[in-house]
């Protein structure tokens, strides 16, 4: 039953609804668990490492894609070639160096992402072979545009939206039912799991959110997840509020009594019980009181060199991450994720629904945000590859020798948004969404051919003047569900058949396929 | 204040009479003015009220346990030795007040006088017009951010007149205006790039008006929908319309019903950030009726507001929206039961709704979850006897700061994942439990609250103006040798107390509940000559005391809160009347 079936029982019915019909709503609730032994799972060489960056609000795609500006501006509203500028219909050769934050110059780079909106990043990123862009992933089999849903359906990869468990949940009981298969993957430093006292269960923060408590991590209404492989959650500036200072810490003696006394009192089942997130927020704060020391350091180390004519170098040649809220983000997760080779699944995000949710002022603040967040993205891919140039040669700030051609990150939101300009000067929720993936070329299948290439194409949907215009897949184009890249992830952690983890029984009972990783991409329309 | 009616728009006319009927069959038709008194509204079925005689017919120790969940769910709570008699001793426990729950329904129906009310923001340190007065003799410091657009003042406000109001209506509109402000009915959504401090103290003021003169929900959401601060949170015409039917009416999927509402609302728009995000109106109205909601036609954005204040999922989402929060670890089964409940009584105002769900057997006497981190705080401090005059530092007069403003404090709110009016969606129903959440609320009341406040519950600084002063465990009383002149001693009724009942005097401050046998034995352990020798065996009395100068009472109590603050159970509204590892 979906929520709104049910409040429109309660609203509707001759009297307030059956105690019948509530019941169900609960039954219904307990039967959503998932058989995670139905998957069939290789366990992988190397144990990917991926980062989420989710987009809350639901970006625009067309800084990641102006393919179909032209007919966009001719049919908008309010036309773009006078909120932004005439150079949004010029295309822009690679050589061009004019600002791209001036609208009067040309912003349609050689593969139509939108220059002044961090354009000539994703063009970076695209022929570096850091990055692909999949213009296509098309929400058609629930085509709602509230952000509840759609943040759910693509946090959750899963159309069940009430009674399904988060994405980075579903991953850790899947590997969980897993475990005693995972004994010889690999962490990028070349430990195997099988050499942790626990095996998976004694990695050291294997689920971490920066976005405190999320969606992406929701809990399986059916099943319990194991307490190691729960989510830890931190914030871009690695703050400890962890560790206890005062009181009986420096009393030896009296502080073993107490917490002697708290786990004895803890360890009565029924109280346990009761009072279970708190002695689990406890057990957390123990884990992490000494880790977040050490990311600290490793936050504040100096970041490789790099070549003096690089962009992204300091006065000294060193790498430099800009001074934006996306930076500060992407760089702790980066940082995280290189020097705990052990963090599997990290979540990113701006909190709330504040973000990229454009309905209005999206002249400048939409192309500022895009601009910033790909600046930083370009920086991270560099940071990634050169981690081994820490103070010692081939180690990292933290001293770890690693590989990190395992480390993936996804940028990507609730959905899309339409493409006519409202009167606000913004655009409403519409379907059709960019995902960016970038890295990972060494756990990928496929390797390094997945990456650097756009794939999808698109065209403009919607009667001239009015608001609902979209983009939506041309028939000939790949497309694909916000499921996929859930199962993607599911896949690149062992899943053989990731589908029957997107899948449920009332609104998606096949489930939805991986990404196709093999899908040619397109040339540069605007070369 | 005159009820202004809104009538249904409704064309053609054969839809009239489907609408109609539909309002008909809930009994709320948005248009009928309340015909009776706000007092007599009764919640029914699972949300009936916990009744007075119920209430007096618990165990002792229950009924304190239900007088503080009430309290500390507005943030206040009452001391141990104000809810008992304590004149002959701990036990057995003999309530002061055997109808604490008719006379706290009272008290939080009762407006405080003009000239109370004037005095009481004078003390707390607030100009008639909400600035601060900067006296130095006023209880709070609140920011001296005199930036309109940035302020945190009417974040601090409430906290600060919910914290030194008497019980009263006063109090309990400050408190809802509170709470409603942080739901993602609400919320000014500080976060946005479209808002700022302007937002929070229209959002405020007007929730506190409109709940302070008794205005029903329907008229309040109404005149709601229409202002800037909705506009500047729900930005584009189609937007708010698709909010609209998000927030105020639980529905998900409108995508056709949100594009035709955008279109009714086709004339309004919010300006660029360089024109400051103003909310104008063009000439150019909408002609044409749509169709929404199945039933209703519109043909302007007021024409939509009228149909979500009189539709009839209206009373029931907004009443599930409040439920979700107080009771949101009850199976929905049973929450919905309750929202059922206090739907059947037909409210009106949110005051009824709030004081339904507050007041229910269900709330009182079944509900366990994680406390808010102001309930859990201000819980505590109330019922230590806490004083914002006698503290200084983080628990003193900034402690509003310290919570809305200063972003490095333990005890600000935002890595516990609640920061007041901040977010879009308004603070989750569930609280934030995540790693990060639960070690700050931890430690911010255990090295701000408990272990780090001996001062605080040692008597602060305090002056002769302050006869009375009454701590946790001390008092204020002449100096042997020179009358004029107060100290501190331990008070008479704790210095009565046996080792064992000191302990439990302890717990119920923190747990409202005694010690277990197990607590009790370990901590006289540590407590005693083995130990750290502040307890004793007097063979005289033949019974264990604490040793008897106010040192000795600090140091058990700091043993006991450095316990306290490592049990989950510390940050819970535990269920009343539920044993702890019996």
């Amino acid at each position: 039953m979906k929520r709104r079936d049910f409040l429109r029982g309660l609203a509707m019915a001759p009297a307030v609804p059956s105690a019948l019909s509530l019941g169900l709503l609960a039954e219904r609730a307990q039967a959503a668990g998932l058989n995670y032994d139905a998957v069939d799972f290789t366990a992988p060489t190397v144990l990917p490492q991926v980062i989420n960056i989710f987009l809350y609000g639901g970006a625009s795609e067309l800084s990641g894609n102006m393919t179909n500006i032209e007919d966009i501006n001719y049919h908008s509203m309010n036309p773009y070639t006078a909120a932004f500028g005439s150079g949004i219909l010029q295309a822009r050769s690679l050589d061009d160096d004019s600002n791209p934050a001036n609208g009067g110059n040309a912003q349609l780079t050689p593969y139509g992402f939108w220059a002044g909106a961090g354009g000539l990043y994703m063009e970076d990123l695209i022929r570096s072979n850091d990055m692909s862009v999949y213009r296509t992933i098309h929400k058609l089999k629930n085509q709602t545009r509230s952000h509840r849903e759609a943040i759910f359906i693509n946090q959750k990869g899963a159309l069940n939206v009430d009674n399904s468990a988060g994405l980075g949940t579903r991953l850790a009981l899947m590997l969980h039912t897993h475990r005693n298969a995972m004994g010889s993957c690999q962490l990028a430093d070349g430990r195997t799991v099988g050499q942790f006292d626990d095996g998976l269960h004694g990695l050291p923060l294997p689920f971490v959110s920066f976005e405190g408590q999320t969606t992406a991590f929701a809990r399986d209404p059916g099943l319990s997840t194991p307490i190691p492989l729960r989510e830890m959650s931190l914030n871009d500036n690695f703050d400890n509020p962890y560790t206890r200072g005062g009181g009986l810490t420096g009393d030896a003696t009296a502080n073993s009594q107490i917490d002697d006394l708290v786990t004895q009192m803890q360890s009565d089942e029924a109280y346990a019980r009761r009072f279970q997130s708190g002695v689990q927020g406890f057990a957390a704060r123990s884990t992490m009181a000494g880790l977040v020391g050490d990311l600290s350091s490793a936050r504040d180390a100096t970041l490789p060199a790099v070549e003096p004519d690089d962009p992204d170098g300091d006065a000294d040649d060193r790498l430099s991450y800009p001074n934006t809220r996306f930076a500060r983000q992407v760089r702790a997760a980066v940082t995280l994720a290189i020097e705990n080779p052990s963090s599997l699944y990290i979540s990113v995000g701006t909190p709330g629904l504040g973000g990229w949710d454009d309905h209005n002022n999206a002249i400048d603040r939409y192309r500022n945000r895009m601009m910033q967040l790909f600046h930083a993205l370009r920086v991270a891919m560099k940071h990634i590859r050169l981690s081994d140039q820490g103070s010692a040669a081939g180690q990292t700030p933290g001293g770890m020798v690693r590989r990190t051609d395992n480390i993936i990150i996804n940028v990507w939101g609730d959905f899309g948004r339409l493409v006519n300009l409202n009167n606000s000067m913004g655009w409403d929720h519409a379907n059709n969404q960019n995902l960016f993936t970038l890295g990972g070329e060494g756990v990928r299948p496929g390797g390094a051919d997945t990456l650097g290439k756009v794939v999808g194409k698109t065209h403009r949907v919607g009667r001239t003047g009015v608001n609902n215009q979209y983009t939506e897949p041309t028939d000939d184009s790949y497309q694909t569900e916000p499921m996929s890249i859930a199962s993607s992830i599911y896949h690149y952690f062992g899943a053989q058949n990731p589908e029957r983890i997107t899948a449920d029984p009332d609104y998606n009972p096949q489930g939805d396929v991986k990404l196709d990783e093999s899908v040619e991409g397109i040339d540069p329309p605007f070369s | 204040m005159k009820r202004q009616h809104h009538p249904l728009v409704l064309r053609p006319a054969p839809l009239l009479f489907v609408v109609l009927s539909a309002v008909g069959i809930v009994a709320c038709n948005p248009g009928t003015p309340r015909d009776r008194d706000a007092t007599t509204y009764e919640a029914e079925g699972a949300a009936s009220h916990l009744s007075n005689s119920t209430f007096r017919s618990l165990p002792p120790e229950q009924q304190y346990q239900v007088a503080n969940r009430l309290l500390t769910t507005v943030y206040r709570g009452v001391a141990v030795d104000e809810f008992f008699d304590l004149s002959d001793g701990l036990y057995p426990l003999q309530p002061s007040n055997r109808n604490f729950l008719r006379d706290t329904r009272a008290a939080l129906t009762t407006p405080m006088s003009s000239a109370e009310r004037a005095a009481a923001r004078a003390r707390i340190g607030l100009n008639s017009d909400d600035t601060p007065t900067n006296d130095e003799d006023a209880l709070f410091e609140f920011t001296n951010s005199s930036n309109d657009n940035t302020t945190p003042l009417y974040r601090q406000i409430p906290l600060a007149q919910i914290s030194e109001f008497p019980l009263s209506r006063d109090l309990y509109v400050e408190w809802m205006t509170y709470f409603l402000a942080n739901t993602i009915m609400f919320s000014p959504a500080l976060e946005m790039e479209s808002t700022d401090a302007k937002d929070a103290a229209f959002v405020y003021n007007f929730l506190r008006q409109r709940i302070k003169n008794d205005e029903s929900v329907r008229d309040i959401v109404r005149a709601y929908l229409g202002t800037q601060s909705r506009w500047r949170v729900s930005r584009s015409a189609e937007n708010h319309a698709l909010e609209a039917y998000e927030l105020f009416l639980g529905l998900f999927d409108t995508e056709e019903d949100s594009r035709r509402g955008g279109v009714a609302c086709q004339d309004w728009r919010l300006t660029s950030e360089s024109a400051q995000y103003q909310l104008v109106r063009s000439g150019e109205q909408n002609e044409e009726y749509l169709r929404i909601l199945d039933n209703y036609y519109i043909r302007t954005c007021d024409d939509l507001y009228n149909v979500i204040v009189s539709h009839p999922l209206f009373m029931p989402r907004v009443t599930e929206v409040i439920a979700n929060y107080l009771l949101a670890d009850l199976p929905v089964e049973e929450r919905m039961k309750v929202v059922e409940g206090v739907l059947k009584g037909g409210p009106t105002t949110f005051e009824d709704i709030f004081t339904a769900l507050l007041f229910s057997e269900a709330y009182l006497l079944q509900t366990e979850r994680p406390l808010w981190f102001e309930e859990n705080l201000f819980g505590v401090l109330h019922r230590m006897h806490w004083s914002v005059e006698r503290n200084q530092g983080q628990i003193g007069r900034r402690i509003t700061r310290e919570i809305q403003e200063y972003g490095w404090s333990d005890l600000n709110q935002r890595n516990m994942g609640s920061s007041a009016m901040e977010y879009k969606i308004g603070r989750t129903p569930d609280v934030p439990m995540d790693a990060l959440s639960f070690a700050s609320h931890s430690k911010a009341m255990r090295e701000r609250v408990l272990v780090g406040n001996r001062q605080g519950w040692e008597g602060g600084t305090w002056s002769s103006n302050e006869r009375g002063y009454r701590g946790l465990f001390l008092e204020a009383v002449p100096h042997p040798e020179e009358a004029d002149v107060l100290q501190t001693a331990v008070r008479e009724d704790v210095a009565n107390l046996n080792a064992e009942d000191f302990i439990d005097y302890l717990f119920l401050t923190t747990l409202l509940r005694p010690a277990t046998g197990t607590e009790r034995d370990a901590l006289m352990d540590m407590l005693g000559p083995e130990g750290r020798n502040q307890i004793y065996f007097d063979q005289a009395l033949e019974e264990h005391r604490v040793r008897s100068s106010r040192w000795n009472y600090s140091d058990v109590t700091y043993v006991v809160m450095e316990y306290v603050s490592r049990l989950p159970e510390f940050y819970y509204l535990a269920r009343p009347g539920e044993e702890i590892n019996g």
